[in-house]
């Protein structure tokens, strides 16, 4: 798999870390609903919300860790919810993460494990 | 540092009681409390740190009330009955889902299926041509399943040969039922512009009036203060709403806040029954009728629980807490009896799944029949916050899942030592030549009557969480429900591909 490359993402986060995320000039919003029942997903806060993203062309995932880093240093939240085809993974407010794990783990959660 | 706010969330698909946690101080603390070693003043914290604390302290007792008005609540009773029905229709599915003529070269399930029913053949092949290539090579095939259609089926839930046609009537018969569900966990009546008051609310209530018995008796009133203070202020938590109703209950009937009053009055509308008043035992509807009667006539606390608990059936002719807690009794017993028939009916040889379902549905109905008996000859006990939390040893004993998020802890002796003194695990990962344990349960011992026990807990929700990561486009996103999916699918040959 290329690096640069066409994501298609889902995010499950509060209002902050979507209207960070918005800014970025190249990630695209596809939809955006609100979640019923975020306090089953473990939000405090109640007012969770689930957008599609299409991050197109020339974005390295290098650069796509950076950006969602960012976005989640903007969250009131304790925790997003990024989703890809074949994985679901849960990023802690608290638990410290590089944008070089991050990285390894948009790949691992894009990659076919068969 | 802790910065967690929500350590609980009643998950009607565990029997017992469901803790989180996504720090290993937060689990500390937590175990301290248990321990009764924690620190015994935590006012000189940062707030957020302070809230946190006492949060973890509390959150057993809060956790602990939902699991027994869940037992007696006609309303609890029904939502785990129709998600009973549920699952086991959604088992049968899996039958369709791995036929392997109905879906001859499928090499992927698209999850959660309930999505995938309703993608036309356009947004199907739209959202394969997204897909990674296989490392096969092979071009991505799901599973054959039928496309909705807007039409009129008449649901038999009995079918006698694996057809597309079949699929698709299973697939109906288990949104209905999802349905029913929704038309009792949300009344459209009591939704505003501005608000919206819903039974889950009420049960918070409950649970809130006993996490803040607790906290007044452990730490006292300059802690309770700052707790409920902190809640009240933070309008966007789920248990702002509850705790405001209680202030204005209280205020209505002409007295001070009293967390008593409050987890008097959530016990009388949680106990409403369906038989009599229909969509009026909704919790949400008792409770605010109840507010408008204690607006006009305001509260004698001189007189018993039980007389209140007539009085107020009887002036808003409702169903009484005794008609109730027998309707819940019935319920809850005839689910088993229900199952025996079905499995008997479809003609399906006893399995592991079919009787796991039957020991734990027959377990709740005698939990349900013992606090059903207890409450009949004294109510009062049980909806007082402070003689609630001193008598659990009358109680059914609960068992209780630990979910770790981000975080882990390691055991020092084995897992089979842990199973002997009651621990169950259920997910545990290797890292560095250790075993990190992420989901956990075991029981309590706040009284000998129990029966379900932890083991069978952690096995009905991994089935409930199979079937909702498979299906339902709700809350398949926590981690016990994704791990319950991939591990159910590691070695089959169908690759779940997650649709949204």
């Amino acid at each position: 798999m290329a690096n640069e490359q066409t994501f298609r993402l889902r995010f499950i986060a509060d209002k902050s870390f979507v209207d960070a995320l918005r800014q970025e000039p190249d990630i695209k919003v596809e939809s955006e609903e609100t979640k019923k029942d975020a306090t089953r997903l473990g939000f405090d806060l109640e007012t969770a919300a689930a957008i599609v993203t299409i991050i197109q062309g020339a974005l390295y995932m290098g650069e796509l860790a950076v950006k969602i880093l960012n976005a989640r240093a903007e969250s009131q939240s304790n925790k997003i919810i990024l989703q890809t085809p074949f994985a679901t993974v849960e990023l802690i407010k608290d638990a410290q993460i590089t944008a070089d794990e991050l990285r390894e783990i948009l790949k691992a959660a894009q990659k076919v494990s068969r | 540092m802790i910065n967690q706010l929500d350590f609980g969330g009643f998950d009607p698909a565990f029997v017992g009681t469901s803790l989180d946690f996504s720090s290993v101080d937060a689990l500390r603390l937590f175990n301290e409390f248990r321990l009764g070693t924690a620190p015994a003043s935590f006012s000189e914290l940062h707030p957020t740190e302070r809230f946190a604390a006492l949060s973890t302290e509390s959150v057993l007792w809060h956790e602990l009330r939902h699991f027994h008005d869940s037992l007696l609540a006609p309303y609890s009773a029904y939502v785990f009955r129709l998600r009973i029905d549920m699952l086991v229709n959604l088992l049968g599915l899996f039958t369709y889902i791995l036929d392997r003529e109905i879906s001859p070269k499928a090499n992927c399930i698209p999850v959660p299926l309930i999505r995938w029913w309703h993608m036309n053949d356009a947004d199907r092949a739209t959202w394969l041509a997204m897909l990674p290539p296989r490392t096969d090579g092979a071009a991505w095939v799901p599973v054959n399943v039928p496309v909705f259609e807007e039409r009129d089926v008449k649901l038999t839930s009995r079918v006698e040969k694996r057809l597309l046609k079949s699929f698709d009537e299973l697939l109906r018969l288990v949104s209905a039922k999802r349905d029913r569900i929704r038309d009792l966990t949300f009344n459209p009546r009591l939704v505003s512009a501005l608000s919206s008051f819903q039974p889950w609310q009420v049960f918070e209530l409950s649970g809130l009036a006993v996490q803040i018995q607790d906290l007044w008796s452990v730490y006292g009133a300059d802690d309770v203060r700052f707790f409920v203070n902190r809640i009240v202020q933070t309008p966007e938590s789920p248990y702002s709403a509850p705790l405001l109703l209680a202030q204005q209950i209280c205020n209505a009937a002409g007295v001070e806040f009293s967390w008593a009053l409050a987890g008097i009055c959530s016990a009388w509308s949680l106990f409403g029954s369906y038989e009599h008043d229909h969509w009026d035992a909704c919790p949400s509807v008792r409770f605010s009728r109840l507010w408008h009667l204690l607006s006009t006539e305001g509260v004698d606390l001189s007189r018993s629980v039980p007389d209140l608990f007539e009085h107020w059936s009887a002036c808003l002719k409702l169903s009484t807490v005794a008609d109730a807690i027998a309707e819940t009794r019935k319920i809850y017993i005839g689910i088993p009896e229900v199952l025996v028939k079905h499995f008997e009916a479809a003609g399906l040889t006893r399995d592991k799944s079919s009787d796991l379902l039957l020991r734990v549905t027959t377990g709740v109905a005698q939990s349900s029949e013992l606090m059903a008996k207890i409450i009949s000859e004294d109510i009062g006990t049980y909806a007082v916050p402070y003689s609630y939390l001193e008598s659990l040893d009358r109680y059914v004993n609960a068992n209780v899942r630990y979910v770790l998020q981000s975080t882990g802890v390691i055991f020092g002796p084995s897992r089979d030592e842990l199973q002997t003194s009651g621990k169950v695990i259920t997910w545990e990962v290797e890292q560095a030549g250790k075993r990190v344990v992420l989901l956990y349960a075991e029981p309590l011992k706040l009284s000998e009557k129990q029966f379900v026990t932890a083991d069978d807990a952690l096995e009905l929700s991994d089935l409930f969480a199979l079937t909702e990561f498979v299906f339902s486009d709700l809350g398949r996103e926590r981690g016990d429900v994704q791990r319950a999916g991939r591990v159910a699918f590691g070695e089959s040959h169908l690759l779940p591909v997650e649709v949204y």
